[in-house]
């Protein structure tokens, strides 16, 4: 194996392990984004809610861990179109299932 | 070539700089669209291209490639690396520059970066883009290698799940279109060296 291959290998490999790390961090973030909406809905909370997910979709998938991506992109899904406190309501359940889905397959990762 | 690269996920931004490096390419790397666009506005940073996530805190990827291509004379080499998947986000991308999902990143931004690489070469005249273009000429060799390194790293990650076939799947079509790029990056730098 040449050098440049070696240190792409030793890069790749640390990023995923660092993501990997991060994983429990990162659902906890969404958890307590959540329970903000949830507690006081405003849109920037919201947006953040949302960009963590999208972040966690997105990221897992590129190392490779699918089940996660699937699931944090079902939550993804469900919070598209939540714009106020009464959409929020409305699919209150099916968020928090979602979410509690991606939390235990987290917990497995 | 100076690419610049946005992506509010360090960690994803870090990989994107780590393979251009290897590459052979220097970036400058934002992890929020708002430091991203200040930045953009307020040097006179000469970027050959950028990799830009498309939704970030402050400003989307869209917007600061408007802002480049509006510096740029309206043509600028820019690939969206996006986790969106939905059809009419990708067809809106797609009319700005080249698109590709998160899921594909370890496997096929060396590709793309090739692809931004020959965008680069068709917009700029100026001797430093060409002479860097000139000294790769095995650009096709290193992504090959990236393959190769990206397969070896999802081996060890121990990836056994279904997915490993549409892995396999990509991977032969990547070959494909490596075999294409590399025909292309030939015949360029052909007609470069009888310019």
């Amino acid at each position: 194996m040449d050098d440049k291959k070696q240190e792409m290998m030793a890069m790749l490999k640390k990023l995923a392990d660092d993501f990997h790390a991060q994983i429990p961090e990162r659902m906890e973030k969404i958890i307590s984004a959540w329970n903000e909406v949830n507690d006081n809905f405003d849109n920037e909370k919201q947006a953040e809610f949302l960009r963590l997910t999208h972040s966690l979709a997105g990221t897992s998938s590129t190392f490779g861990f699918t089940e996660i991506s699937g699931a944090a992109k079902k939550l993804e899904l469900s919070l598209k179109d939540i714009d106020c406190a009464e959409s929020l309501q409305n699919n209150h359940k099916l968020i928090s299932d979602n979410i509690e889905k991606l939390n235990q397959i987290t917990q497995e990762a | 070539m100076h690419i610049l690269i946005a992506d509010d996920d360090e960690i994803f931004s870090m990989m994107i700089e780590g393979i251009c490096e290897n590459l052979g390419h220097t970036s400058d790397v934002f992890t929020n669209g708002t430091d991203a666009m200040n930045y953009v506005k307020n040097n006179e940073t000469k970027y050959h291209a950028a990799i830009l996530d498309v939704f970030m805190p402050g400003y989307n990827g869209d917007q600061i490639f408007s802002e480049l291509s509006l510096q740029n004379d309206g043509d600028f080499p820019v690939l969206f690396c996006t986790g969106l998947t939905d059809s009419s986000n990708w067809n809106k991308l797609q009319k700005l520059g080249n698109v590709m999902s998160k899921e594909k990143a370890m496997t096929g931004l060396g590709y793309e970066v090739e692809k931004l690489e020959e965008w680069a070469m068709r917009l700029n005249d100026d001797n430093t883009t060409r002479e860097a273009i000139m000294a790769r000429s095995n650009t096709g060799l290193y992504i090959k290698n990236l393959e190769h390194v990206a397969n070896e790293a999802r081996a060890l990650l121990d990836i056994t799940d279904s997915n490993d076939i549409k892995f396999v799947a990509n991977n032969q079509q990547a070959e494909e279109r490596l075999s294409l790029a590399r025909q292309s990056l030939a015949s360029s730098i052909d007609d470069l060296n009888n310019q």
